[in-house]
């Protein structure tokens, strides 16, 4: 079982609950990262998350040059032509390490926000 | 040849072999000295029949006044003169043929009866004769050399006299002196220490008198110190091995004691074993975050194409849809705000991932990109890895236009997801066996409902619902009830 599920103790909602649940989480972290940033960021990510080959080479270069001889990008590489979703690695590495670039305060953000699902998990119940 | 003794036991050392043997020669006295006592050599025997002293009336002075006496080879009362069985007078003494004296049960209590179980010489190999020929010789127990090695020239005969046997005599030869190279290598001198101080203190002379002198023993020491230990990893023709213990041959060659992938374990020189290249901490690191990402890549993947799929399809979805008001939001805003949505979305998805594996303890720097330092490098490795975007790919990360094909696709509007509401309906849990028209009783539905629309069910959500052997259709799992399958049967409600 996905460990996020087992995290914030979703494992006996149905799989549509849970997705909403997650899809919560989701957007939330969203919201606060993204809210936080200028326009042009906004618009950087939203380039990436696009598939704007010449974006994502852009910022790579300025940001990660080295990001192809990575273990990360090339274990992300491997199997793409087995993929069915065919996630490009770069994109997928990019869109990645593009957050973790522009959110210094990451994981805190996720981890309360996370604690704030938890805890209207648990007045419901 | 290989020049292996497999052992399932553990050699010991001169001092333990002389300890058994004496051991050994001790418990053969006690059993000697136990059966003469119990036969009655060391008894002193007061009576008419070795001193002659007593006369027939002290004789009968000793015999008891009450009770059974024998006389001969009857039995009377000694009060009454009457004759007595046989019986009574066993069981005035205590004993009855159902319990027969314990005549062994002198000093120490019953003379213990150890059952000796010979060795299974006939189906051992030659490297565990070997083993047992060398602890016979140890203990000094020529006899049994003897036998075990009477055993190996037959085994090796037969072997050899089999017709589909190729052996020639010099093989049949060199099987003889590898089985005596094996039993001298088994009886070396047992370095059961990964100690390597020990090994060296043990097989160098005490005091170097000359620096010749000092350099050979420097030699020696080098030569004799075994490099690996317990527990060393190593292959032995190509299979993996572990290593139990260390020997000092008496060639003084280093022999490792090595367990193999079926459990046996074999006796072999150093020069057999092949050890892999040690690893730096570089490498290792590597490995493990190679490891790490091979395992975290094909979730990532997975996650980031939810989130990019859910944004691309969920037109209807709610969370697309959050702040956008039907009645007075223009569809230019509409596009705008669902955009915008989809984007903190994806980002909201790739920022849980990367926050999840940033706590992960496989990475301690506390960060994943940038520079490479986490994400890996890989040595040597200088290519540009720019992927081309294929149609297939464009159309992932697309942005988010209605798949409308002329169909109105504004929708209505939830709110901000209500999240205090997801609590399960404790109705659509369902205990196992529970079946359609339980269910339908249980939610107070006319259960003619159940059977006008079960068919419907099964197609709609086969995941909840299967068709029976009978033909009739159940309900598929305990547990609860997908979303879908829940609002279908509530709308049934009246």
């Amino acid at each position: 079982m996905d460990d996020l599920i087992i995290e914030l103790g979703l494992e006996a909602l149905s799989p549509e609950q849970q997705q909403r649940i997650v899809d919560e989480l989701n957007m939330r972290v969203g919201e606060a990262i993204m809210s936080g940033l200028n326009e042009d960021q906004v618009s950087e990510y939203e380039a990436i998350i696009n598939g704007n080959q010449e974006v994502i080479t852009s910022w790579l270069a300025a940001n990660d040059p080295g990001y192809a001889d990575t273990i990360a990008y090339q274990q992300l590489a491997e199997g793409f032509e087995s993929d069915p979703d065919k996630v490009p690695a770069d994109k997928a590495y990019a869109a990645m390490a593009w957050i973790e670039k522009n959110n210094p305060n990451l994981g805190e953000t996720v981890a309360g926000i996370k604690a704030e699902i938890k805890a209207n998990l648990d007045q419901t119940v | 040849m290989s020049e292996t003794v497999p052992t399932s036991e553990v050699p010991i050392s001169a001092d333990h072999a002389e300890l058994a043997l004496l051991e050994a020669k001790t418990a053969k006295k006690k059993f000697e000295i136990g059966q003469n006592e119990n036969f009655g050599k060391y008894d002193e025997f007061i009576g008419p029949l070795n001193s002659g002293i007593d006369s027939h009336d002290s004789y009968h002075a000793q015999r008891p006044s009450d009770g059974v006496i024998r006389e001969g080879d009857t039995f009377r009362n000694a009060e009454s003169g009457k004759f007595a069985s046989p019986d009574d007078y066993s069981a005035q003494n205590g004993s009855t043929n159902e319990q027969p004296l314990d005549y062994y049960d002198k000093v120490n209590g019953v003379t213990e009866n150890i059952e000796y179980i010979a060795p299974d010489y006939e189906n051992m190999n030659v490297p565990q004769l070997a083993l047992a020929t060398a602890k016979a010789e140890m203990i000094g127990d020529k006899a049994e050399v003897d036998d075990i090695k009477a055993i190996v020239e037959h085994l090796l005969m037969e072997a050899a006299t089999h017709p589909d046997s190729d052996m020639t005599d010099k093989d049949y030869n060199d099987e003889i002196a590898r089985f005596n190279h094996l039993v001298e290598l088994a009886k070396a001198k047992v370095l059961n220490k990964t100690d390597g101080e020990s090994v060296a203190a043990e097989a160098t002379p005490a005091e170097p008198e000359t620096a010749e002198a000092g350099s050979d023993t420097k030699e020696a020491e080098k030569a004799t110190v075994p490099e690996h230990k317990q527990g060393d990893k190593a292959e032995l023709n190509g299979a993996n091995v572990v290593i139990e213990s260390t020997f000092l041959g008496s060639n003084g060659k280093i022999a490792y004691e090595v367990t193999k992938p079926d459990g046996t374990t074999e006796l072999v020189y150093a020069d057999k074993l092949t050890f892999p290249a040690e690893k730096t901490e570089e490498e290792s690191a590597t490995e493990r975050l190679k490891l790490f990402w091979k395992k975290s890549s094909n979730f990532i993947k997975e996650k980031l194409t939810l989130g990019y799929m859910s944004a691309k399809w969920a037109v209807e979805d709610s969370i697309i849809n959050r702040g956008v008001d039907p009645l007075t939001t223009s569809f230019e805003d509409v596009e705008k705000i669902r955009n915008r949505n989809r984007i903190y979305l994806v980002a909201g998805t790739a920022a849980v991932i990367v926050a999840a594996i940033i706590l992960k303890e496989t990475n301690p720097l506390g960060h994943l990109f940038g520079g490479g330092d986490l994400a890996g490098s890989v040595p040597g490795s200088g290519s540009s890895g720019s992927e081309t975007l294929s149609a297939h790919d464009q159309n992932v990360f697309d942005s988010m236009h209605p798949d409308t094909n002329g169909v109105e696709t504004a929708t209505p509007v939830d709110q901000q997801l209500p999240v205090v509401d997801v609590a399960p309906d404790p109705a659509y849990t369902i205990p196992s066996g529970e079946g359609g028209l339980e269910l339908f009783q249980k939610l107070n539905i006319d259960t003619s409902k159940w059977g006008a629309n079960a068919e419907s069910f099964l197609n709609r959500f086969p995941q909840d619902f299967y068709r029976m052997n009978s033909g009739g259709i159940g309900i598929s799992h305990q547990g609860i009830l997908s979303q879908g399958a829940q609002d279908a049967i509530n709308a049934l409600r009246n």
